[in-house]
């Protein structure tokens, strides 16, 4: 926990791109099908191995951790 | 079929205005035509023998898959129903053009599902175009970063940590949660047997386009994704604290700002998904081997 707080970072940067805007319920409830999207992102997907190799790459070893229990403290909203 | 008519009208009273009721009114007016139609069996008609083996398309197959869905789903009829609620997604907001961009984002992504308990799953991964702050999870492992939400990012480990809770949406499978929940659906489903076929069917089933993703989940069940997307997070070799650093700096984005609207819609606040998961972390990974950022290898969009 202690380490939560005391983490530095940079401030995120936002970049406001022109011709790009927000999404909102409306436009998802309005939203049609894409086959294309579907096209796109289906070639973009990549293979278990692939995935391996590039964490590989990077130095990323798996590591064992174990699910972190339910604290189950009241949700105040 | 008297009940089922009954209950379904009652289900519509009891929605009143909410956005079930929107979503199920032109399904609901069409409900008493169909339901002349239906047969006493709620199993699927046999295909007249002279007819040619006919593939189902995708949508009509959706329909099915919802029906089957109900009761016990596969995984096909959750990757199924989760390309159609992409699709209808990318139909507001298409992929980033960027194609570097996209295949990172999917070796990462893959590399932290491949963690979970359904690493085998088809996963696809995404970043659309949109300056909104939000993420979203479809059944069956599509999962979707926006734009405005990338460019927050600092360090690959913090993408890890996004996706490791959407990632856990899928693996917990919430979203078919939502809609097994729904009672209107339900009876909806058993009252049409498997006649009715075609994109309008199953888009009204489903819901209006991807207006399910605007819903919230039970904020049990985004608790537990953040629980569960450190985990995977730290599993796959990244900083585990990746995901609460996200939480941190978008709890700063003021609660007016419009990019953040959904997602304070949706989910609990900022603060409080911190809190709680600094309380399910606790000490718990400090004899964990230090984990990667990946700074230096992180793309940004340019």
């Amino acid at each position: 926990m202690a380490q939560m707080a005391t983490r530095k970072r940079q401030p995120g940067q936002i970049v406001a791109t022109a011709g790009v805007r927000g999404l909102n319920e409306e436009d998802l409830k309005e939203a049609h099908y894409s086959a294309d999207g579907i096209a796109q992102l289906d070639r973009y997907s990549v293979s278990a191995s692939a995935a391996r190799s590039y964490a590989a790459q990077g130095g990323l070893r798996a590591v064992s951790v174990v699910y972190l229990p339910n604290p189950e403290r009241e949700y105040q909203p | 079929m008297k009940t089922s008519i009954l209950l379904l009208a009652l289900m519509a009273g009891l929605f009143g205005n909410s956005a079930q009721a929107y979503d199920f009114n032109d399904f609901l007016k069409q409900l008493p035509s169909q339901l002349g139609k239906q047969p006493e069996s709620a199993q699927p008609a046999p295909a007249p023998t002279d007819a040619p083996a006919k593939q189902p398309s995708l949508r009509e197959n959706a329909t099915n898959i919802l029906l089957g869905a109900i009761a016990k789903p596969t995984d096909n009829d959750e990757i199924q129903l989760g390309q159609q609620l992409a699709g209808n997604l990318l139909g507001a907001a298409p992929l980033v053009k960027d194609d570097n961009l996209q295949r990172y984002v999917n070796k990462v992504g893959r590399w932290v599902a491949l963690q979970s308990d359904r690493p085998d799953l088809p996963w696809h991964f995404g970043v659309i175009d949109s300056t909104d702050i939000n993420a979203f999870a479809a059944p069956g492992g599509f999962i979707f970063v926006t734009r405005g939400l990338y460019q927050q990012l600092n360090n690959e480990a913090e993408l890890a940590g996004v996706l490791g809770h959407e990632i856990s949406h899928v693996v917990n499978k919430d979203q078919l949660k939502i809609l097994q929940k729904s009672k209107l659906i339900g009876l909806g489903a058993q009252a049409l047997g498997k006649q009715i076929k075609g994109s309008d069917a199953a888009q009204q089933l489903i819901g209006s386009g991807a207006e399910i993703m605007a819903r919230g989940l039970d904020k049990d069940a985004e608790f537990a994704a953040d629980r569960m997307g450190v985990v995977l997070a730290a599993r796959a070799g990244y900083d585990a604290y990746g995901l609460p650093a996200v939480l941190q700096e978008i709890g700063h984005t003021p609660a007016g700002d419009s990019r953040v609207a959904l997602l304070f819609k949706t989910h609990p606040a900022p603060d409080v998904r911190f809190d709680m998961l600094g309380d399910a972390i606790g000490n718990r990974f400090d004899r964990l081997p230090p984990g990667k950022d990946m700074q230096q290898r992180f793309y940004r969009i340019k």
